[in-house]
């Protein structure tokens, strides 16, 4: 082997900094996982051992980051078209998708086998089916034949919550389904405004979301919908006691909020352009506003409505609404 | 004043020993590496490697912590190990 040959496999020696595996996690999905999976484990009926609540949430966070980690390897091809991601650690030649892989694989098993003897078979096992449905069905099969693809795949983001009940509890109840529903509906109008003005992006990658396989239109009236529905729907745990009086209200004003900008949405021109817009994950035209202002937003209402719930719980602001319980 | 080992002379079994690990000891001073890196690339693996090393350092620290929490509870309620 000759110095120039050896300088050749030098090349192919990774520089990747534990930043970029840290980037790999998506740590901003991390974040609202851990918030939401806290608020499921602090409503819960239960006097859990903070020793052991605290690694059941960071086995969720680390899961969840290796479900992050295992899509971005599978999605390497479209994250190097897509402008929006277009900056993470595969595209920028940090990490190889074999390490990728690898990353996701080890940290997946790690982090279900620690929230097995941290907590119960149970939260131990929906983790590792919610690792499974967003790596496989959502990434894999999902993202890429169906329009539906974030409806159902949505499911993968509302184990969280089950989960932080679940491992504190060990077992499934009416309210741990309430919280998962709540995300589940409450993911098709997040995704969807945000595809409405970034349309372009996943139409050069060729990922069929609703504004590219039915049109701006279609959505935008499917955004409405599913907006009426979740605001419904997220006044339940009012209903069943889960939520006091601060749920209640938190619920009754985002809920109204969310409606008028979902309307907003409805009545605008948002997505018709299809191009991409260039530059940050706000920037967008004026015609797509609204949308922009519907996606920033839902993430705000979602955060109020499981903070409610962790106000309510965990600080003792629980207000019994009359005749509810 | 002693007087100079023949090389010649019959060598007793440890001597025979310390010979066979003299001959295979590396020398340290020279890099055992076949490839060459840059010295970004040193730096990065080097920052990968301490950071795996604290992570298998704080998964063994959890798993310790979480049996001793988990056995605690169960001698408090009784229920044995």
């Amino acid at each position: 082997m000759t110095p120039s040959d050896h300088r050749a496999e030098g090349e192919a020696v990774s520089t990747a900094s534990p930043r970029d595996y840290f980037d790999l996690m998506k740590p901003r999905v991390m974040t609202l996982v851990v918030f939401t999976a806290f608020a499921g484990l602090i409503a819960a009926p239960v006097d859990a051992d903070p020793f052991l609540a605290f690694m059941s949430i960071f086995c969720l966070a680390v899961g969840a980051g290796a479900a992050g980690a295992l899509n971005m390897a599978y999605d390497a091809d479209i994250d190097t078209t897509m402008q929006r991601t277009r900056k993470r650690p595969i595209p920028r030649g940090k990490v190889s998708i074999a390490n990728a892989y690898g990353f996701g694989v080890v940290a997946s098993v790690l982090s279900v086998l620690l929230m097995a003897l941290a907590s119960n078979y149970l939260a131990a096992g929906l983790l590792a089916f919610s690792i499974f449905f967003y790596a496989v069905i959502y990434t894999m099969i999902l993202k890429r034949s169906t329009p539906q693809n974030i409806v159902i795949g949505g499911a993968a983001g509302a184990f969280p919550p089950m989960i932080g009940w679940v491992a504190v509890t060990g077992e499934i109840s009416l309210d741990a389904v309430i919280l998962f529903m709540i995300i589940f509906l409450w993911t098709p109008p997040h995704s969807w405004a945000l595809a409405l003005y970034k349309s372009g992006d996943y139409a050069a990658a060729n990922v069929p979301m609703m504004p590219v396989a039915k049109g701006a239109k279609s959505t935008r009236l499917q955004i409405l919908l599913y907006s009426i529905v979740l605001v419904i729907f997220a006044g339940a745990p009012a209903l069943t006691g889960l939520g006091g009086a601060v749920y209640a209200a938190t619920s009754l004003g985002g809920g109204a909020l969310f409606l008028l900008l979902a309307w907003r949405v409805f009545r605008s021109r948002a997505g018709e352009a299809g191009s991409a817009e260039e530059g940050a994950l706000y920037a967008v035209r004026a015609g797509d506003k609204a949308a922009r202002d519907l996606f920033a937003y839902s993430i705000g209402y979602l955060t109020v409505l499981f903070a409610a719930l962790i106000v309510e719980h965990a600080l003792g602001a629980y207000v019994a609404i009359p005749g509810v319980g | 004043m002693t007087e100079p080992k023949d090389p010649h002379a019959k060598k007793s079994v440890g001597e025979m020993i310390e010979d066979v690990i003299e001959s295979k000891q590396p020398d340290y001073t020279q890099s055992t590496e076949t490839v060459r890196l840059t010295p970004e690339q040193e730096k990065a693996r080097g920052r990968r490697n301490v950071v795996i090393a604290w992570s298998l350092v704080g998964f063994m620290v959890a798993v310790f912590a979480i049996t001793v929490v988990r056995i605690s509870q169960n001698i408090a309620a009784g229920t044995g190990t």
